[in-house]
């Protein structure tokens, strides 16, 4: 008789879905999450960049808070419909209210430090609804509507006016945003806060609660980890984990020319992990800022330094790719130079160009340097260039620094005696009584040897020709 | 034959027809009704058209759509002037007489297109095209600015909203605009900011509205301003509400301006 395997038991059904969007479980039954409303049945939406695009609540899509529930309606500006069970409520912003049964109890909630805030030019009014009964909220913008379940010690921060309603357990603060910047044009100086003054802070202490807020447009979520930092648009932050810090980051756009510094600076809230940001598509476009004066904390970027830097790179990069590998050059003449009884003296290392001292006890100097003409002429080409580019249209400065780029150009000049012998071209100049120079062109390379003694200029010659001839196999 | 009634406007229409032939609103989708009761208006699909006396209306576009009726011969549709989109050029426009309501200090001027030909008309928001074929004998009132356009069959006239408090707290302007069938039936066009939610209310149900949301009602229901003791500013120590009172159907929008929240 044969064994039959085993029956193979099939897993046994999972009965919770965990909602990607507020990353709570759930039931793994009907077509949205019960706790923020985000439909399961669809496939995430994440850009190449990494931003994932928070679902529309479906039309008509139920959410549970307690013993009450929340029905979205609507596709363009939704409005949330809370069936509130007897005792339970819900905060709000007095003009989200759309509509209200007569039995909901309507009334005012006490709101810590308002009339601070109504002096900085904010009214905010919350509003305390309490059941049984029905009412509606509704924002007054084309956008998504957005639950943000809060569980027991977390807190979200929110921008001013897109909060919709919290349940009656979420606690609610707010703080100064921190982030703002002055900027002056004439005699007039404007305090600029591109995310608004204040921060709503939400937050769950001991049970779970809901919060619902209201995007303009579109919205996106994103997780930044530990210390990553993101730049974001000021007016298009929505919320953000209270985890996550912010603080100013100030462009200047690069625009050549020396005053390019003095174009005004393109404001940016840097984000910075760790947490879970949230940004909406439709924001308000940010006023001409004029010239910054003065900022909160604050990062920044010219854009024109940053030019200057990348030209300044190009010059040191020609500089060193020209670098002259200068030890067999050192060591032949070295050879050379013991052996006629010459103490090797100073080196002098310019990178393009370097040199050598000689001396000999009979009073006889003799200096030996080789130069690269093409190093030259590329480091002088890239330095030109680049402050060329810097200079723009001052053509008073740029004209002397052509002049000055020009003769660097040329390198040695070579324009004394002609001199054979040496298979290239050389010559000979007298520079003074008793010194002279021999120079010598390699290829790209310039071999000079100065002498200076109190003998013979004939003499000074031959120890000229031999350091070249000794230096002319290094090189 | 059986025919297919409209669960928005009553009309009947061929069996087959995914689009009712009266109003336009999609037969192939069940009426989205929240659990309180408010029924999203019906969602025109892009394109839909839907008839009126011996003329046609188009609704293009979703997100602010727009209304391109063809105009049969001798019939004729009136507008508020400025939501005129295109017309043809053989189109006569001639003027509504409105002066009275000119003194209120709103610039009004109501336009009326005649056929034969074919005109467009939008609001410029985003928002729904509600639209509202009514039967002889009824008579409907409208927020102001809320009308895109009406058959000349349907009689016009506006009402002052009555009570200064209503007027000062109502939030809904100064007038309402009444649309009035007689002996015939007729078409009227609204439009409501962002969604649009209807619901019917027995005699004597009530229930409060933020003013700036309302959008249409039969002119059986009451509009009342009830008062709310919520503390909204320094000043004012209540906010205002519309008590809207059965019987009859109410139709509010979602995008509003907040009134009183100086």
């Amino acid at each position: 008789m044969s064994m039959l395997p085993p029956p193979t038991l099939a897993p046994p059904p999972t009965n919770s879905y965990m909602c990607p969007y507020c990353r709570l479980d759930g039931p793994a039954t009907g077509t949205s999450c019960v706790h923020c409303g985000a439909p399961v049945d669809i496939r995430a939406s994440v850009s190449q960049s990494g931003w994932e695009s928070q679902p529309a609540i479906k039309d008509m899509a139920r959410i549970q808070f307690g013993q009450s529930t929340c029905q979205i309606s609507g596709l363009y500006v939704p409005a949330a419909e809370l069936r509130l069970a007897p005792g339970e409520g819900v905060y709000f912003s007095h003009h989200q209210l759309l509509w209200a049964d007569t039995t909901v109890q309507l009334g005012n909630q006490p709101l810590k430090g308002a009339w601070n805030r109504k002096m900085a030019g904010l009214d905010m009014v919350m509003m305390e609804a309490t059941g049984p009964g029905s009412l509606a909220l509704a924002d007054n913008t084309p956008g998504e509507t957005i639950v943000v379940p809060l569980m027991p010690g977390r807190a979200v921060d929110v921008r001013e006016h897109r909060f919709v309603m919290a349940s009656l357990n979420v606690g609610y603060d707010w703080y100064q945003s921190g982030l703002w910047y002055t900027t002056r044009n004439g005699d007039e100086t404007e305090t600029h806060y591109p995310a608004g003054m204040f921060l709503d802070r939400f937050s769950a202490t001991d049970r779970p609660g809901m919060l619902m807020l209201h995007g303009h447009g579109n919205v996106f979520t994103r997780d930044l980890a530990e210390g990553q930092s993101f730049l974001m648009h000021p007016g298009a932050f929505l919320w953000k984990d209270w985890t996550v810090t912010m603080t100013m980051h100030m462009e200047h756009p690069a625009s050549g020319g020396w005053f390019g510094s003095w174009q005004p600076a393109t404001p940016w809230m840097r984000l910075t992990g760790p947490g879970r940001i949230a940004v909406s598509s439709k924001y308000e476009r940010m006023e001409g800022t004029g010239r910054v004066v003065n900022s909160s904390p604050c990062t920044s970027v010219d854009w024109n330094n940053q030019q200057r830097m990348a030209q300044m790179a190009a010059v040191q990069g020609a500089y060193s790719a020209s670098k002259i590998d200068d030890a067999p050059f050192e060591a032949a003449l070295d050879s050379f130079a013991t052996a006629q009884g010459f103490v090797p003296g100073k080196d002098k290392n310019r990178g393009i160009s370097v040199a050598h001292e000689y001396q000999h006890p009979a009073g006889i100097l003799v200096t030996a340097g080789v130069s690269d003409k093409s190093g030259i002429t590329s480091v002088a080409n890239s330095a030109l260039s680049g402050l060329g580019g810097m200079l723009g249209g001052n053509t008073a400065v740029s004209g002397r620094l052509n002049k000055l780029m020009g003769s660097l150009q040329q390198g040695p000049k070579a324009d004394g005696d002609p001199v054979e012998g040496f298979g290239f071209p050389a010559t000979w100049k007298q520079v003074g009584p008793g010194e002279g120079t021999l120079t010598v062109l390699k290829d790209n390379r310039v071999l000079s040897v100065n002498v200076r003694a109190s003998i013979p200029p004939n003499d000074q010659y031959a120890w000229a020709r031999a350091f070249a001839l000794a230096g002319l196999t290094g090189i | 034959m059986e025919r297919i009634v409209c669960s928005w406007c009553q009309g009947q229409s061929d069996p087959g027809r995914t689009a009712c032939e009266v109003c336009g609103a999609p037969l192939d989708v069940a009426a989205l009704v929240t659990d309180s009761g408010w029924r999203e208006a019906p969602r025109l699909k892009d394109m839909a058209e839907f008839n009126f006396g011996s003329s046609t209306c188009q609704v293009e576009g979703e997100i602010v759509p727009v209304a391109e009726l063809s105009l049969g011969q001798g019939d004729s549709i009136y507008f508020e002037h400025h939501v005129l989109l295109w017309k043809e050029e053989t189109v006569p426009i001639t003027a509504m007489n409105t002066s009275s309501r000119s003194f209120g200090g709103m610039p009004f001027v109501v336009t009326v297109a005649q056929g034969p030909g074919r005109v467009a008309v939008s609001r410029d928001a985003p928002g729904e095209m509600v639209v509202l074929p009514l039967h002889p004998q009824m008579e409907i009132d409208v927020r102001e600015h809320a009308f895109l356009a009406a058959s000349s069959s349907v009689g016009y006239s506006f009402v002052r909203i009555k009570g200064l408090a209503n007027v000062l707290h109502g939030g809904s302007g100064m007038y309402m605009d009444r649309f009035i069938t007689q002996g015939g039936p007729g078409l009227l066009l609204l439009h409501g900011n962002g969604n649009v939610f209807e619901r019917t209310l027995a005699a004597g149900e009530k229930i409060m509205l933020e003013p700036g949301a309302f959008l249409f009602k039969d002119s059986s229901v009451q509009m009342n301003v009830t008062q709310i003791p919520v503390k909204i500013s320094m000043l004012r120590k209540s906010m205002y509400l519309a008590e809207m009172v059965g019987p009859g159907r109410v139709g509010i929008q979602s995008m509003y301006v907040h009134h009183g929240s100086d």
